[in-house]
């Protein structure tokens, strides 16, 4: 069957015609050197992109005054063969995690702008107060003044920094699932080492905001974490970055360490509680379903919500849970990674972390190392005996249970 | 929250701790009291207690925006007058003639505002009340 342009009569399209009769097709060139690549794949009745493409390639053959399109072979394809053909896709739907990864990545890079933004505005300004001060020789501002407004900038650069640290890394990570090459691998981590470790780089922070941050811990020294070190202290880090504005000057911020449970295996929970002001619902209901949909979280209307957001997705890179508490007076947000007691070195379940880190560098939906590791994962049953947290001086071991400040 | 008497007093709304630093700073300087809050709240108690000359808030507070403050401050006919200036990362997006209804006087940009600007634009708003 061939197809005449210009004679006026609403034409039958050869392609639909046979795709009623199921007999062959014409096919065109247009396509036929792009996507003829799998002739064994049988018809489909589903409307392929091949089919999409042929009809316009007749389309515009008649526009430009071609009476007859030449005739090759064309077999169907179906559309999850095409989206299979996309780097780093898959059985799974490729073309909507890339477009989700997009969105996502637009998304985070929007609110870093934002808040790099209002870092760079504030140092601005600093910068043009001390300018005006030297400018009237040194009138305005006293040398202890004008000291406190260099050591503001530096604050705000470092706080920039980890900005740019969230938003880089988690290209990175991007990158690394793009690629299949691995990256930030796991290892064993003492949590509350961790931690300490994040207190101290955020003491600038707190300082700034007079708040003080009280460790709770209530792990004891065996229980380890198989994660990155560095995604997981950048996660705490935008906890405490989330939680340091919040609530009145003087009220502290607690950082807390505890086991918990998921379909009877252990996770080790960090959480950072705020004492700022509670969530208005719509705020509230808007938090969750950003966290079921991997969208930016915003806390709280203040917030640019980058926070949460790059620790969504580094979560999600180290196969963690991320959960969220409202409380009428503040804000929890919270991480829980499986949880290994003593040496870890040959555990069934740290391989299979490993194995499913490999895994998880295919995208950023395919499933978390942690649920897959649950099932190799230290029973409680394994464990020492929880002991209740308790107070402890700063200067003690991180290795030690207890309270710090 | 700090209350301060004085017959040059401004209420300045920012939960950014170092924008409210800054314009602290470049007020204070100008002989303004500058009694600070950082949410909306917070905000409305201040203002009830020193019954400012001027307010200068942000746009994006913590809980709700400075819109509700605005609303607020509108619904008390002792409080409408006080003239706002409006003082945002996001006035790029916002004109004055959206903003004059809610009594907003005038509207500076984190980003390109200098501490000339600033006190050009609180001693117009002043001026005008």
């Amino acid at each position: 069957m061939s197809e005449r342009a210009g004679d006026g009569a609403p034409q039958d399209h050869p392609r639909h015609a046979s795709a009623r009769t199921g007999q062959d097709r014409p096919r065109d060139t247009a396509e036929a050197g792009f996507l003829t690549v799998d002739s064994e794949q049988p018809d489909s009745p589903e409307v392929s992109v091949v089919d999409w493409l042929g009809q316009t390639a007749h389309q515009a053959a008649r526009r430009v005054g071609h009476s007859q399109l030449p005739v090759v072979e064309r077999p169907k394809i179906r559309p999850d063969q095409v989206e299979a053909m996309v780097p780093g896709g898959g059985p799974e739907p490729a073309l909507a995690k890339v477009k989700e990864a997009i969105a996502h990545a637009h998304d985070l890079l929007t609110r870093a702008a934002h808040d790099l933004r209002s870092d760079w505005a504030n140092v601005r300004i600093l910068a043009l107060m001390l300018l005006e001060s030297l400018e009237a020789g040194g009138d305005g501002l006293t040398s202890e003044e004008r000291r406190e407004l260099l050591g503001n900038m530096v604050t705000i650069a470092t706080g920039a920094s980890r900005v740019l640290d969230v938003v880089t890394t988690v290209g990175q990570l991007d990158q690394a699932a793009a690629e299949g090459s691995p990256r930030y691998l796991p290892q064993r981590i003492n949590p509350l080492e961790l931690c300490d470790r994040v207190v101290e780089e955020s003491q600038a922070l707190l300082q700034v905001h007079n708040r003080r941050l009280v460790v709770v811990n209530s792990l004891s020294a065996d229980e380890a974490i198989m994660a990155n070190p560095q995604l997981l202290r950048l996660v705490i880090g935008q906890f405490v970055d989330n939680a340091a504005p919040q609530g009145d000057p003087g009220v502290p911020i607690e950082l807390s360490l505890q086991t918990v449970k998921h379909d009877d295996q252990d996770y080790v929970r960090i959480a950072v509680r705020d004492y700022g002001p509670a969530l208005p619902n719509d705020a509230w209901h808007k938090l969750v379903h950003n966290l079921r949909q991997t969208r930016p979280i915003p806390t709280r209307p203040g917030s640019s919500s980058l926070s949460l957001a790059g620790a969504k997705r580094l979560a999600d890179h180290l196969g963690a849970r991320l959960g969220v508490t409202r409380h009428h007076d503040g804000v929890t947000i919270r991480i829980d990674c499986p949880c290994f007691v003593g040496d870890v070195a040959g555990d069934p379940g740290v391989r299979s972390i490993q194995a499913a880190h490999a895994a998880a560098l295919k995208g950023p939906s395919t499933r978390s190392p942690a649920r897959r590791s649950r099932s190799n994962a230290r029973p409680a049953s394994t464990r020492p005996p929880a002991r209740p947290a308790s107070v402890h001086h700063p200067a003690q071991p991180s290795q030690t249970r207890g309270v710090r400040s | 929250m700090t209350v301060t008497a004085a017959t040059r007093s401004i209420v300045l709304v920012e939960d950014d701790v170092w924008s409210a630093t800054a314009l602290r700073r470049v007020l204070e300087a100008d002989d303004w009291q500058v009694n600070h809050a950082t949410h909306a709240v917070a905000a409305m108690d201040l203002i009830d207690q020193v019954t400012p000359n001027l307010i200068i808030t942000d746009m994006f507070l913590p809980a709700t925006t400075a819109m509700s403050l605005l609303h607020e401050l509108q619904s008390h006919p002792d409080l409408a007058a006080i003239p706002v200036i409006l003082c945002s990362n996001a006035a790029d997006r916002l004109t004055l003639d959206q903003l004059r209804p809610y009594g907003v006087r005038a509207l500076l940009d984190k980003a390109t505002m200098t501490p000339a600007s600033i006190r050009a634009a609180v001693h117009r708003a002043a001026s005008a009340a």
